[in-house]
């Protein structure tokens, strides 16, 4: 039996360690048993090492066959970098020559940039253009207050306008009522020889 | 082993430029050494010879997924590896041949030597993770960790494994491997 000190199969398979292998090679001098454990592991790996390769039956398809040829995304992918900036240098020029075509752009008149001028104009049209913007802004913040105001007062006028029809009735029935009585009066004038 | 990392890392790296050339004299580098280990996981020539170019399609459409080109080697070994597993786990056709008729066209193919005979036998009595651990180690010549990257293992498991098939090789091939026992040592 070999010593279990030592990992012989490690050792014919050259995975021991530098010192750990030189140990080893000094026990095998004096220890015959170890001896035989690693000369019937070396017999097996020459045995299993010899056993030969054998020729492939028919070559293999090269690149260049049809059964290598990649998909077209991968074979898109795998350009080359100039191929890449070929591509992208010829969509860059159908998509400036496509927004030329379909795109009218308004020509631009070429203006002398004065600064005077520039800030009079913008004082103009700030004066132009700020008195309606501030008005339409407080009628836009007014509008609700003024719209509630405005059914306020309506209810208030038809209530009113309730009223005074109310007030006419009872003057207009107070008066018949009175233009009743004199009426009687008159009457009872008469039947007692008055005029 | 250096020189041809040197000239594969140039190669692949030629390759991943789309120099089909460059492929091409690495499929020739390769083929041989890729199918004999599809050859030795499938025990089948036809099987091995459509894993072969499998590979090699594979390896050809993901170059550009191959990190370091010097490891070329590896990775198409973790490649084949891939494609073998994927291979055994499907129901396996019929062939047409019994066992004994397909053992003996198998016979045929190989060397007729008969320690090359019994080193076949011997390893087809490993289980098929031990011996494609073996084949990688000792007829490959990876180490532990290269293994366990291909095969996507970790190194401990592919270490036992390899220590079990050359235990059990050492076994089996003991009376044609092993010379006559010398007198034990005073």
């Amino acid at each position: 039996m070999p010593c279990a000190d030592f990992d012989w199969k490690g050792f014919v398979l050259q995975e021991a360690a530098p010192a750990e292998r030189r140990a080893m090679e000094e026990h095998l001098k004096t220890c015959a048993a170890c001896r035989r454990e690693v000369d019937a592991l070396g017999l097996t790996l020459v045995a299993v090492r010899q056993l030969p390769q054998q020729p492939i039956p028919r070559r293999l398809a090269f690149v260049s066959d049809p059964v290598f040829e990649l998909p077209w995304w991968k074979r898109l992918w795998r350009m080359p970098a100039p191929a890449w900036g070929f591509a992208s240098a010829a969509l860059l020029v159908a998509a400036v020559a496509l927004y030329g075509t379909l795109i009218r752009v308004p020509p631009q008149v070429a203006v002398q940039a004065d600064p005077a001028a520039v800030e009079r104009a913008v004082q103009a049209e700030l004066e132009r253009r700020l008195p309606a913007a501030v008005e339409a802004a407080v009628r836009a913040q007014l509008a609700p207050a003024v719209s509630q105001m405005e059914a306020r007062l309506a209810a208030f006028e038809q209530k009113v306008e309730q009223e005074r029809r109310a007030d006419l009735r009872d003057v207009t029935a107070a008066f018949e009522l009175l233009q009743k009585r004199i009426n009687n009066v008159y009457l009872a004038s008469a039947q007692y020889g008055g005029d | 082993m250096i020189f041809r990392e040197a000239e594969d890392r140039e190669l692949a790296g030629r390759a991943r430029k789309g120099d089909l050339d460059a492929f091409n004299v690495l499929v020739s580098r390769w083929e041989t050494r890729i199918y004999n280990y599809l050859l030795r996981i499938t025990g089948h020539a036809e099987d091995a010879l459509d894993l072969c170019q499998d590979t090699f399609i594979k390896a050809y459409q993901n170059l550009a997924r191959l990190e370091d080109p010097a490891r070329f080697g590896p990775w198409l070994y973790r490649i084949a590896h891939n494609e073998a597993m994927s291979h055994l786990r499907r129901p396996q056709r019929e062939t047409g041949l019994d066992d004994a008729a397909a053992g003996s066209l198998r016979a045929a193919s190989m060397a007729p030597v008969e320690a090359s005979l019994a080193v076949e036998a011997a390893l087809e009595r490993l289980s098929p993770e031990q011996r494609e651990a073996v084949i990688l180690k000792i007829y490959e010549g990876f180490k532990f960790d290269e293994i366990a990257a291909i095969t996507n293992c970790p190194a401990s498991t592919i270490k036992s494994r390899v220590y079990t098939g050359l235990e059990l090789l050492k076994e089996m091939l003991a009376p044609a491997a092993r010379p006559a026992r010398p007198q034990e040592e005073p």
